[in-house]
């Protein structure tokens, strides 16, 4: 009998460590290595557009504005999809790909990480999960977007913006106040 | 958009009596004891969800995702209204992620007081959300709700008797004669619990819920075991807990012989 895997195994990933190198194919066929981002800030966003706490961020425009606005600072912003085939959030890639436009994501690539790889060792648990990699490949910030954990896409301009105040510090390099913190969200669906 | 709002309308009309507004995958009714209260005085009443077969709604404190059920208040002027009174919960694993929430119908307890210039009636609002999982997603809802209270003597409703049920099963605080106690190792949490000689306390098969959130790892089960006079249990300390712990709730769920009690330990 093979040992069943859960989602709860050690992550690789930690706080002021190198962040585990990883590769995947993007929703439109690329083949992506973090290590092609050496010296750029890296953004990692869990995402699944069956959950409603990623669609209080898409629905009120917060997500794409935040990876339009940082990409164009020269933020590598990856998202990335850690749904098994035949769970909810998976879709074929042309088709990942077309929702993801829908949506309106502006990420520099979408990760189909369909074998969960990336997410297990990054530890990812929900989505949106919000990871940021500085320029010298150190993890700096494992966490939620906001502080708040509804749906209501009313609540995101009166929320804490965590994710944001780290990438800030980072892109000044300052160091991070509030590096992890517990995110909120629907379960990736490994 | 537009199917949405037909079926909300089809759902009204196919329940006139029962005042309870649906959307997602629960529904949800504001119902009090007594259909009027005197001036200065408090009403019993609580909200009723009832969440489709399959799915659960969240306790106070969710565990690993999932969200509490969350009210915003509209009351006419001078109307107060309690917290939201949460029953014990269960726990679920919901792939690979560990939360407390509830099954099924789920009574939650709100007292609200009038105020002392009350007469005639009153229109009292609940802007309800919820969300709600299965195996495999989650879904929001929401509920404004609506309760009409006339200004008189008590006057028992049909709910009278569900909610004095409903309020025994809340856990009661019962930090006067059991006390809780938190040592604080590297990666887990000493839980120490003596109860007071005139209060025998027997936690062998009892349930152990950490109310507080992200102190206790939410995958761990709970299970204290007898130390002379005392009752142990090592856990682990959540991976988000602050240092020091500052503070921690615990539900313990009743049993044959006991109700559900709370107890509550605070850093010096």
């Amino acid at each position: 009998m093979k040992p069943l895997i859960t989602a709860v195994v050690a992550a690789l990933a930690a706080i002021g460590q190198p962040a585990p190198d990883f590769n995947a194919r993007s929703a439109k066929g690329e083949f992506i290595s973090l290590s092609d981002f050496k010296d750029k800030v890296v953004v990692l966003e869990w995402v699944n557009f069956g959950c409603p706490f990623v669609n209080k961020h898409y629905a009120s425009g917060n997500m794409p504005k935040l990876q339009q606005t940082y990409t164009a600072k020269g933020v590598v912003w990856l998202s990335i999809n850690s749904s098994a085939k035949g769970k909810q959030g998976y879709l074929d890639p042309p088709e990942m790909a077309g929702l993801a436009a829908k949506k309106g994501n502006q990420a520099s690539h979408l990760l189909m990480d369909t074998d969960g790889k990336i997410g297990r060792a990054y530890g990812a648990k929900v989505t949106p999960q919000m990871c940021i990699i500085d320029k010298d490949g150190t993890l700096v910030y494992d966490g939620a977007i906001d502080s708040m954990a509804t749906t209501d896409a009313k609540d995101v301009t009166s929320a804490e913006p965590l994710f944001v105040n780290a990438l800030d510090a980072v892109l000044a390099g300052k160091p991070v106040a509030n590096a992890k913190n517990k995110p909120y969200g629907c379960g990736v669906k490994y | 958009m537009m199917d949405l709002r037909v079926l909300m309308l089809i759902g009204g009309l196919s329940s006139p009596l029962s005042g309870a507004e649906g959307s997602g995958r629960a529904s949800a009714e504001w119902v009090a004891a007594s259909a009027a209260c005197k001036p200065a005085s408090a009403l019993q009443t609580a909200i009723r969800l009832t969440v489709d077969p399959g799915w659960h709604s969240y306790w106070l404190n969710p565990g690993a995702s999932g969200m509490p059920l969350r009210v915003e208040w509209e009351l006419p002027a001078g109307w107060t209204a309690s917290d939201l009174a949460h029953p014990v919960p269960e726990r679920f694993d919901t792939g690979g992620l560990a939360g407390f929430g509830y099954e099924g119908t789920v009574w939650f307890p709100v007292t609200v007081t009038a105020p002392a210039n009350f007469t005639e009636r009153a229109s009292l609002k609940a802007r309800l959300s919820w969300l709600t999982c299965n195996e495999t997603s989650c879904l929001p809802g929401n509920a404004e709700l609506t309760l009409e209270i006339d200004a008189g003597p008590a006057a028992p409703t049909a709910h009278a008797d569900a909610l004095r049920a409903a309020l025994l099963k809340l856990p009661r605080s019962a930090n006067d004669l059991v006390k809780l106690r938190v040592t604080e190792k590297q990666d887990s949490l000493l839980l120490t619990i003596e109860a007071h000689a005139s209060h025998p306390l027997d936690l062998t098969h009892r349930e152990v819920f950490p109310a507080t959130p992200e102190i206790i790892d939410s995958a761990a089960v709970i299970r204290f075991v007898k130390q002379g006079a005392a009752w142990t249990a090592e856990v682990p300390k959540s991976e988000y807990a602050p240092t020091p712990v500052p503070r921690l709730t615990l539900v313990i769920a009743g049993d044959a012989k006991a109700g559900p009690i709370e107890l509550t330990w605070t850093a010096d």
